[in-house]
């Protein structure tokens, strides 16, 4: 699946997604840490105490407002803007560098395709252009 | 000194886009359930009126802090998004370039890009393809 593939290779398998993740994850440990804390402080004004939203009488809420559900929350929300990110800018540079690896391997690679609009089209039509002019010699 | 920070409008405005989107996401996602909870909470049948009706009160200072973090979130990360953009596709113009010198025979000089350019390793592999088949270059 390509979203799977997304947060499995590039987000942290490619360090410059990895070093944007880590930055998205200390953002979110921030904001959580500000929003759980105004939070807490505003149901401690209100006289709710946690063992009284906690006791699972409040069905999501309760759920919501649980430790294992802020972290969830502060580590999915980093996750999910590591992605975003990667998306943009990790996944077609790997792909032209396996692809020239691949050529340097000696393996005979197709013509390099971009999706229409990409960034990297023109740094692909001269790959291709390349790639064109040594086939041509060596026929 | 490089003085312009935006060589690539279209990358740059979405990678830009998308960092600020992400960042925007986690004040929306965290925040979300919070307010959510908070107003589960301030229509729940298991809590008192007087705690429901102070939660309802003080609930707009709460609101008051997922906006104005999101506002700090836009203003302060898009400046570091435009610059992460920019070193990131900056030296993009200059591997075109290279690559269409080579392409019509003028055997340009090898290309060195910082060690820490995103496209330092494609230049590395290309340098050595385009030193391997050079002749072949120059013979078309």
């Amino acid at each position: 699946m390509a979203s799977t593939r997304f947060i499995l290779h590039p987000v942290l398998g490619h360090q410059r997604s990895r070093k944007i993740f880590f930055l998205y994850l200390a953002l979110s440990i921030t904001i959580g840490l500000l929003v759980n804390w105004k939070m807490d402080s505003l149901l401690h004004q209100a006289g709710i105490y946690p063992e009284m939203i906690r006791d699972g009488r409040n069905g999501l809420a309760s759920i919501l407002l649980s430790t294992n559900t802020r972290l969830f929350l502060v580590l999915f929300s980093a996750l999910i803007a590591g992605t975003l990110t990667a998306k943009h800018v990790v996944g077609p540079v790997n792909r032209i560098r396996n692809w020239l690896e691949d050529w340097e391997k000696g393996i005979d690679v197709p013509k390099l395709a971009v999706r229409k609009g990409d960034k990297f089209s023109d740094l692909v039509r001269l790959l291709n252009e390349f790639r064109d002019k040594i086939q041509q010699s060596r026929q | 000194m490089r003085r312009h920070f935006i060589t690539h409008p279209k990358f740059q405005t979405a990678f830009t886009l998308s960092f600020v989107v992400g960042a925007l996401l986690m004040v929306l996602i965290i925040g979300g359930a919070n307010i959510l909870a908070l107003q589960m909470l301030a229509n729940s049948p298991t809590l008192p009126m007087a705690q429901k009706t102070a939660l309802a009160q003080q609930a707009s200072s709460f609101y008051q802090l997922i906006l104005w973090l999101g506002l700090l979130t836009v203003a302060g990360l898009t400046p570091f998004a435009l610059f992460l953009s920019y070193k990131f596709i900056g030296p993009l113009n200059r591997l075109e370039l290279w690559m269409e010198q080579n392409l019509l025979g003028q055997d340009p000089p090898f290309l060195t890009l910082r060690k820490k350019d995103e496209m330092m390793p494609v230049s590395a592999v290309l340098g050595r393809l385009l030193h391997k088949y050079s002749a072949r270059l120059r013979r078309q």
